[in-house]
């Protein structure tokens, strides 16, 4: 006897106060969380990532020295590599550019204003999300919600049927608990509709963060290590004069161009 | 011409203007009235339903109205175009950095220095290094002819800001305009290090060299004028550069260090120049640059 044949009908009240409510709850719990985020988000560029932009763009002047410094006159170029490099001069002004210590970078998690910026983010994620989960526990915990309209192996017990233990249960049937799993990854779809791409209320997107703690890129750099690497770079950098016998090459050009339209017109 | 698109593909072209950064300020004036009029909006921001255009195609249109001379109250209005789009974005971003910028953009387009100075300053307060605030200001004490503090505005921001090289460009014309030709020198070897394919550069740099005029500054003006006609070889200007240095080492001043070549460069400069004006000039043209050419070789070699 195929317990699968038993007929089993669900009351039509768990349809409209149990499976609609859970995907509305989550869908407004998604657009709260984002005009939250919206506002706890502080946008202004602080003054250490200012710091580090400009750090950038000297860095950025050694490369170009390094990369074009063969168009200028020798002079010129070691002017320039000096300033980058120079290692004399015990007061920190007259050290090259690379030479000076720059601050280290601070630990993020030893920061506590940078703690706190995380902290708050985390916050709005977190907290809602114990309570819908309480409230999912407390009342819906332990009964069938719905069930998928084909049938299904047994393996997906362990994803539809959260809650409930009945090993003789159809897979197609799921639980409640499994529905509100469902829900929390079905809306993000509609989220994206109503708010647009990137949106603060995709949850994943904030798993995929807390996985990997305080990930903003920037800070956690040591610019004193990339400062080291550049000014390496430049001490080994030979400056090859590319002008050296630029009078003689433009005359061989303009020679060589000559004598390719005397011989055309010959050929005519 | 802009009668006849629709009002879509005049925003498409507005936005196009908008993101490839051109200022032409004219046509986007042109294109946001007959938007507005298009679409029967009584006021530009009513014609952009989406949220995220709106406001900035209101910022493109304000600083357009302020180049055509639409700061001021014109033509009957009661508040000038560009006040009235600014006033509508601060309402909106009170807060923002990016509207403060604009509102002292307004306040210098109607002559109101010290309003912008002092915008640029709070700016400045609330965030160190804002690098448009600190060229604005410093392009305020050009306006105003106070060359040495635009100068000495810029040089410092350039010593934190290295690679922004529109400041260095604009820092060069400034020495320039001072006659101060070593320092202006030292801001176009910087610009031909980060684009040394353009040809403008080395002209400017040698340009700037023989007129300081030494002999190393002329070997080495020589060098970059020799470079730029190699980059772009049928160009008047380099190759007159090029000309005027050659027989500038050609004369008696420097008659120790004379070297073939210099000859050698200076006659293909001349040919070369000549063979270019004859593909143009008209023969009486021609007569008149070959007569100029034979008094400058005999002043130089006086």
């Amino acid at each position: 006897m195929a317990p699968a044949a038993i007929p089993l009908l669900l009351d039509t009240s768990i349809r409209d106060w149990v499976l609609i409510p859970i995907v509305i709850v989550m869908f407004l719990l998604g657009i709260v969380r984002h005009h939250i985020t919206e506002l706890l988000k502080s946008d202004r560029i602080d003054d250490k990532a200012a710091k580090a932009a400009l750090d950038g763009q000297g860095l950025l002047r050694a490369r170009v020295l390094r990369a074009n410094g063969r168009f200028l006159s020798p002079l010129a170029f070691q002017m320039r590599k000096n300033f980058f490099t120079q290692a004399d001069g015990g007061d920190d002004s007259k050290k090259g550019w690379l030479m000076q210590e720059r601050p280290k970078p601070a630990n993020p998690m030893g920061d506590p204003s940078q703690m706190m910026g995380m902290l708050k983010n985390n916050m709005s994620f977190v907290i809602p999300q114990m309570l819908i989960m309480g409230w999912i526990n407390y009342f819906f915990s332990g009964f069938i919600a719905t069930r998928v309209p084909f049938p299904l192996t047994v393996r997906f017990k362990m994803m539809l049927q959260r809650g409930i233990e009945l090993p003789t249960l159809d897979a197609s049937w799921v639980s409640s608990l499994s529905w509100y799993f469902l829900a929390v990854f079905g809306v993000r779809g509609l989220h994206t509709l109503v708010l647009g791409e990137g949106n603060a209320a995709d949850q994943s997107m904030n798993m995929q963060q807390m996985a990997g703690m305080g990930m903003t890129p920037n800070p956690t750099v040591d610019m004193n290590q990339v400062f080291k690497a550049e000014r390496e770079n430049l001490d080994l950098c030979v400056h090859e004069y590319a002008l050296a016998n630029i009078e003689r090459a433009l005359l061989d050009t303009a020679s060589v161009s000559a004598t390719s339209t005397t011989s055309k017109l010959k050929q005519h | 011409m802009v009668k006849q698109q629709s009002v879509s593909q005049m925003k498409a072209r507005l936005s196009e203007l908008r993101k490839t950064n051109q200022r032409q300020s004219e046509l986007v004036l042109e294109l946001a009235e007959a938007i507005q009029s298009g679409q029967g909006a009584r006021s530009l921001a009513a014609a952009f339903s989406d949220e995220a255009e709106r406001w900035d195609v209101l910022e493109q249109v304000a600083r357009a109205a302020m180049d055509c001379g639409r700061a001021r109250p014109t033509r009957g209005e009661e508040e000038s175009l560009a006040a009235t789009l600014v006033k509508q974005l601060a309402a909106r971003f009170p807060e923002s950095n990016r509207v403060k910028l604009l509102q002292g953009e307004l306040f210098e387009a109607q002559g109101d220095w010290a309003g912008a100075t002092q915008l640029y300053d709070e700016l400045l307060t609330e965030t160190p290094n804002h690098a448009a605030a600190t060229k604005r200001k410093a392009v305020i004490f050009k306006s105003r002819g106070d060359i040495p503090k635009a100068i000495s505005v810029l040089a410092a921001y350039v010593q934190q800001a290295m690679a922004d090289y529109e400041a260095w460009v604009e820092l060069s014309e400034l020495y320039l305009s001072r006659g101060d030709f070593q320092r202006a020198a030292f801001c176009f070897e910087e610009l031909i290090l980060s684009n040394p394919l353009s040809p403008v550069y080395h002209i400017r740099y040698a340009e700037t060299l023989y007129t300081m005029g030494s002999l190393e500054n002329l070997q080495l003006a020589r060098k970059h004028y020799a470079n730029a006609c190699k980059i772009q070889p049928d160009d008047a200007r380099s190759l007159l550069g090029l000309y005027m240095t050659c027989s500038a080492l050609n004369s008696e001043k420097f008659i120790k260090q004379r070297t073939p070549i210099n000859e050698e460069l200076e006659a293909f400069a001349v040919s070369r120049l000549k063979q270019l004006y004859s593909k143009q000039a008209s023969a009486p043209q021609l007569e008149c640059l070959n007569e100029t050419f034979s008094k400058m070789a005999l002043t130089t070699s006086s």
